[in-house]
C-alpha cells in the first residue's frame, strides 16, 4: 500500500513539475509525502538490517543464508538502477539545456523589441491625439467640457475619455460602453506628472491578455474659474485586436521562455531530486523485497534446521508445515515423511530395546539364581557373559569379569589355572560338547568342579565362542564319598564285628583248653598266639567301632552355649594326662554364644588336641588354642609345633583313612570335619613354620 | 568547534543581509457606509531574487489576512470574522509595467516600478467587516507569500531561502472605537 501511494505521489509530482495547475499546489505535499515514504522505507530497511545483525550474533539457523540472499538481491538490483539513474540524469540535464539556445533567446527578444516598437509608435500617435484633445478642451469652458467628451471620444476612437481634477477626483467621464459602471482610475504617477505639466503615455496591461494605451495630459484652461485648478485629461485607447493578439502571444511566449530560463537550474535540480528519490525508492524497495524473499525462501530451511536439531535431540514428533509446492515444499514433505519413519523406527527400536532389556534382565535374574556358574567366551578369549554363581564358585571378588580375558581369572585366583587351561584347550580343539571334572586345590581345600562346555558356531554368533557351565561338585562328591564311606563303614562294622567275638572266644577257649597240657615251648607258643589273636581282635573291634562311629554318628543335641568352658575342660584333662604338654590359651572374652552339641564338640577338641600332641615327635608339645570373632562367626584356631602336614596329603587330610600315623583308625580328622559340618562350620588346615594350624569357623548362634 | 560556530554565524548573517521582510506597523480602522473598514499598513522590503523572478515572468501571489477577535478570559480568543485578499504581482515585458491584480475583486493596477507597486499594496488594501464594533477587542493582520502558487520547481528552494521570506507574523492592533473615522467616498486614485 505504501509503495502504491508512493508511486502515485511521484506520478503527480512529475505532472506538477510540468506546470499542471491542479497539482502545483500539492507539489510540496507530494514531495513531502515522497520523502516521508522514503524515510519510512529507510527506517524499515535499517530495522531489518539491525535485526539481521542481531540474528547473526545469535547465530540463528538460516541467518547466514538470508544475509547472503539479501546482499545478492541488492547487488543485483543496484547496478541497473544506478546506470538508469546516471543516464536519466544526463538525459534530463541535456534535454533541459537543449530547450534553451541563444538563437531562440535572440528571436524572442527581437520579437518583443518589435512589439515594443509597434506599441511605442501607437503610444506616440495616441499621445498626439490626447494632446489634441487637451488643446480642444482648453478652449472649452470647464463646465462644458463634459458635454464634448462623447464627441471627442468618437472622433479620437478612444475607449474612454475622463477629466480629473488635479487632486485626482473624477470630474467627468465618457466610455465607449455606455453600460460600464466602474469609474476609471488615474495612476498616481500619471497624476503627478500631469500636475507637473508633463504628459503621461504608457502601454498598460488590462487583464491577462489585453493591452491599452493610457494617455494623461494636463488641460490648461485660461478661464478665470479654473485658475489655480488644473484639470487633467485621461484617454484610454485600445490596441487593434489583431495586433493585440499577436503582441500578447509574443509576450506570453516570451514570459514562458523567460520563466523556463529562470527556472532552468531549479528545474534540473528538481528532476535530479525526483530521480534520486525514485532511485532511493527503487533500491529500498529492492532491499525490502530482498529481505522478504530471502526470509520466505530461508524459512523452510530454518525450520528444517530446527527440526533436524530436534530429531538429533530425540524429539521425533517435530513436523514442519508445508507452505509451498515447489522444490522446498517437496523437501519439507520428504523431511516430514522421513521424521515420521524415524519416529516409527525409533519407537519400534525402543520397544525392541525395552523387550531386549526385559529379556536380558530376566535372563540375568534367572542366571543370578542359578547355582551353576555360567560364562561365555568369544573367539578372543574375552568373557562376554557371567553370572553371580561364577564368582562364588571360583572364589573371585564381586568385581565384574565381563570383557576381561579368561587369563584374568588366573590372575585373580591362581588356583583356577587348571580350569583355564582346560577351557583354552577345548576352544583350540573346537570340541563341540564336552564335560570334565577339574580339581582346584586352594591351600588345604580341594574342590571338584564339573565343567561342561558347548561350542557356539560363528553362524549363531559372529566369531563364535564357547559357553561353559560349571558346578562345584565338592560337597556332592564329599557327601557321596561320605555316604560311600558310611556304607563301607557300616558294612565293615556289621560284617567284621560279628566274627570278631567268636574269634576272640575261640582263642580264649583254646588257651583255657590247652594251657598246661603242652610242653613248655608249645605252651609258650600257644600263649603268645592266643594273646596276639585276642589283642588284634581288640584292635579290630576298636577300628570297627571307629568306623561305626563315622558311619552313623549319634543324633546332635545342640544347645546355646559357650565354647571356652569346653576348651578349658579338654585342656585340663590333657594337661593332667600329659603334663609335659604346654597349652597356651587366647580365648575371647566375652565370648559369643554358639549352638553346640557339647558331647560331639568335646570329641572334636579331643581329636584335634590328640593329633597336635602326636604330631610333636621329640620336643615338648606346645599347643596354642585361640578364639576370635570374625564378622558373624567364631574362629577357633589350634596350632602346634609338630611336623605339620605333608604336601602329599594336605589336600586330603579330611578323607577317611588318610593318615601318616602308624597307629590309629585314620578317621580322626574325618570325624572332626563331620562334626564341624554338622555345626554348619568350616574347617581348614595349613602349615606354619613350626607346625600345623587347624582353623574352625563356626556360626554364632 | 569555535571556528565552526563563527562560520555558521557568518553564513547566517550573510543570508540575513539579503533577506526580504514585511513589517505591519498599524491597522487603520474606520466606519464607512459599507461597514467597518480596516486597512493594515505595512512596509514591504522585497529583495533582488523576488524582483528578478518577477522580471522573468514568475507570478508572485500574496495574501493579506485580517481577523476581528474578541478576547475571552481563561480561554482561547474568539475570532468574530476573518477576511482574506489575494493579490498577484506580475511583469509585462511589452508595456514594461508591473501589474497588481486583486483576485477577489478582479481589480488591477499597473505600475512602472516595483516599489510603487509595493507602496500601493502596503497602504491601499482595505477590508470591510460587517460587524458591530462592541464585541471586537482587537484586529490581527498578517501578510504572506503564497508559495503554493509559485512554479513547482521553485516551491522547495523558496522554503529555505530567506530572500523569499516575505511573510509577517500576526500583527495585533486593538480596536479603538474612539479613533474610528467615518468615510463615505471611495478613493478614485490608484
Amino acid at each position: 500500500m505504501l509503495v502504491t501511494a508512493l508511486i502515485t505521489a511521484l506520478y503527480f509530482l512529475t505532472i506538477a513539475i510540468q506546470g499542471a495547475k491542479e497539482f502545483n499546489r500539492m507539489y510540496l505535499w507530494l514531495f513531502g509525502a515522497s520523502v516521508v515514504v522514503v524515510v519510512i522505507l529507510a527506517v524499515i530497511i535499517i530495522q531489518r538490517v539491525v535485526w539481521l545483525f542481531l540474528k547473526r550474533k545469535q547465530q540463528e539457523p538460516g541467518i547466514q543464508l538470508t544475509t547472503r540472499m539479501v546482499l545478492t538481491f541488492t547487488s543485483l538490483s543496484l547496478p541497473p538502477v544506478i546506470v538508469v539513474y546516471l543516464f536519466a540524469n544526463l538525459l534530463v540535464t541535456n534535454y533541459i539545456d537543449s530547450w534553451f539556445d541563444v538563437e531562440t533567446d535572440q528571436a524572442l527578444n527581437d520579437a518583443i523589441s518589435l512589439g515594443k516598437i509597434f506599441l511605442d509608435t501607437q503610444t506616440r500617435t495616441h499621445l498626439n491625439t490626447g494632446k489634441d484633445l487637451a488643446n480642444q478642451l482648453t478652449d472649452i469652458e470647464p463646465l462644458n467640457q463634459a458635454i464634448h467628451l462623447d464627441r471627442m471620444m468618437e472622433e479620437s476612437q478612444a475607449n474612454t475619455l475622463s477629466i480629473f481634477s488635479s487632486d485626482g477626483r473624477l470630474i467627468s467621464n465618457s466610455h465607449i460602453d455606455p453600460l460600464a459602471i466602474k469609474p476609471p482610475l488615474i495612476p498616481q504617477r500619471a497624476l503627478r506628472l500631469a500636475n507637473n505639466k508633463q504628459n503621461y503615455a504608457r502601454i498598460e496591461p488590462t487583464g491577462d491578455d489585453k493591452l491599452q494605451i493610457r494617455i494623461v495630459v494636463p488641460i490648461t484652461s485660461t478661464s478665470a474659474i479654473s485658475i489655480g485648478q488644473n484639470r487633467i485629461l485621461q484617454a484610454l485607447f485600445a490596441i487593434p485586436e489583431n495586433y493585440e493578439k499577436l503582441a500578447t502571444n509574443i509576450e506570453t511566449q516570451y514570459h514562458l521562455y523567460n520563466k523556463q530560463t529562470f527556472q532552468r537550474q531549479q528545474l534540473k535540480k528538481t528532476f535530479i531530486i525526483i530521480l534520486t528519490v525514485v532511485l532511493l525508492i527503487s533500491v529500498l524497495l529492492a532491499m525490502l523485497k530482498a529481505f522478504s524473499s530471502a526470509r520466505r525462501l530461508v524459512a523452510p530451511i530454518k525450520l528444517l534446521s530446527e527440526a533436524t536439531k530436534a530429531i538429533t535431540a530425540g524429539n521425533y514428533s517435530k513436523k514442519i508445515p508445508v507452505n509451498s509446492s515447489d522444490e522446498l515444499g517437496l523437501l519439507v514433505e520428504s523431511f516430514n515423511s522421513m521424521s515420521s519413519q524415524i519416529a516409527t523406527s525409533s519407537a519400534l527400536a525402543h520397544r525392541a530395546q525395552s523387550e531386549a532389556e526385559n529379556q536380558r534382565t530376566y535372563l540375568e535374574k534367572v542366571m543370578s539364581h542359578l547355582s551353576s556358574g555360567v560364562i561365555s567366551i568369544d573367539q578372543d578369549h574375552l568373557i562376554r557373559l557371567s553370572n553371580e554363581a561364577t564368582n562364588k564358585i571360583l572364589h573371585l571378588d564381586k568385581r565384574s569379569i565381563i570383557n576381561q580375558n579368561i587369563d584374568y581369572l588366573g590372575i585373580k585366583n591362581p588356583t583356577l589355572m587348571p580350569l583355564i587351561e582346560l577351557i583354552k584347550q577345548k576352544m583350540n580343539d573346537h570340541t563341540s560338547n564336552w564335560q570334565q571334572e577339574v580339581l582346584i586345590a586352594e591351600d588345604s581345600f580341594r574342590r571338584v568342579l564339573v565343567v561342561r562346555g558347548s561350542l557356539v558356531s560363528d553362524k549363531e554368533i559372529e566369531g563364535g565362542g564357547l559357553v561353559v557351565v560349571f558346578d562345584d561338585q565338592t560337597i556332592i562328591n564329599q557327601a557321596q564319598r561320605d555316604a560311600a564311606w558310611s556304607e563301607v563303614a557300616r558294612r565293615l562294622a556289621h560284617e567284621v564285628k560279628n566274627p570278631l567275638t567268636p574269634i576272640q572266644l575261640s582263642a580264649e577257649r583254646m588257651l583255657i583248653r590247652f594251657s598246661g597240657k603242652l610242653n613248655k615251648e608249645e605252651d609258650e607258643i600257644l600263649n603268645r598266639a592266643t594273646q596276639t589273636i585276642i589283642s588284634q581282635v581288640e584292635n579290630l573291634k576298636k577300628l570297627v567301632n571307629a568306623f561305626s562311629d563315622y558311619a552313623k554318628p549319634p543324633e546332635l543335641k545342640k544347645e546355646l552355649g559357650a565354647l571356652n568352658p569346653l576348651i578349658t575342660e579338654v585342656v585340663d584333662l590333657y594337661s593332667i594326662s600329659h603334663p609335659s604338654s604346654q597349652f597356651t590359651l587366647n580365648l575371647q572374652t566375652p565370648e559369643p554364644q554358639l549352638l553346640l552339641d557339647k558331647g560331639r564338640f568335646t570329641q572334636l577338641l579331643t581329636n584335634l588336641i590328640k593329633n597336635a600332641q602326636e604330631s610333636v615327635d621329640q620336643n615338648v608339645a606346645k599347643i596354642e588354642i585361640s578364639t576370635q570373632t570374625v564378622e558373624d562367626s567364631l574362629v577357633l584356631t589350634i596350632s602346634d609345633n609338630g611336623h605339620g602336614f605333608s604336601d602329599a596329603i594336605i589336600s586330603q587330610v579330611f578323607e577317611p583313612y588318610e593318615t601318616t600315623k602308624t597307629s590309629g583308625s585314620g578317621l580322626g580328622l574325618a570325624i572332626v570335619k563331620k562334626i564341624v559340618e554338622e555345626h554348619g562350620g568350616l574347617i581348614t588346615v595349613k602349615n606354619h613354620e613350626t607346625g600345623a594350624i587347624v582353623s574352625i569357623k563356626l556360626p554364632i548362634g | 568547534m569555535m571556528k565552526i560556530t563563527v562560520v555558521l554565524w557568518l553564513l547566517f548573517s550573510f543570508q540575513n543581509l539579503f533577506a526580504s521582510e514585511v513589517n505591519i506597523y498599524k491597522i487603520k480602522q474606520w466606519k464607512s457606509d459599507q461597514g467597518l473598514t480596516v486597512s493594515p499598513q505595512f512596509r514591504v522590503s522585497a529583495d533582488k531574487p523576488i524582483e528578478e523572478a518577477i522580471n522573468n515572468g514568475i507570478i508572485i501571489t500574496l495574501i493579506i489576512k485580517v481577523k476581528a477577535v474578541e478576547k475571552i478570559s481563561w480561554w482561547f480568543d474568539k475570532t468574530l470574522e476573518s477576511l482574506k485578499q489575494t493579490y498577484e504581482v506580475r511583469y509585462f515585458s511589452l508595456s514594461g509595467q508591473y501589474q497588481l491584480k486583486n483576485l477577489d475583486s478582479n481589480s488591477q493596477n499597473s505600475f512602472v516600478t516595483l516599489n510603487e507597486l509595493w507602496r500601493h499594496l502596503s497602504q491601499k488594501s482595505q477590508f470591510i467587516f460587517k460587524l458591530e464594533g462592541d464585541s471586537i477587542d482587537y484586529f490581527a493582520a498578517r501578510f504572506m507569500l503564497d508559495t503554493g502558487a509559485l512554479p513547482s520547481t521553485m516551491q522547495l528552494p523558496v522554503l529555505f531561502d530567506t530572500a523569499w521570506d516575505i511573510n509577517s507574523d500576526w500583527f495585533v492592533d486593538k480596536y479603538d472605537p474612539e479613533n474610528t473615522v467615518t468615510k463615505t467616498s471611495v478613493d478614485t486614485k490608484q
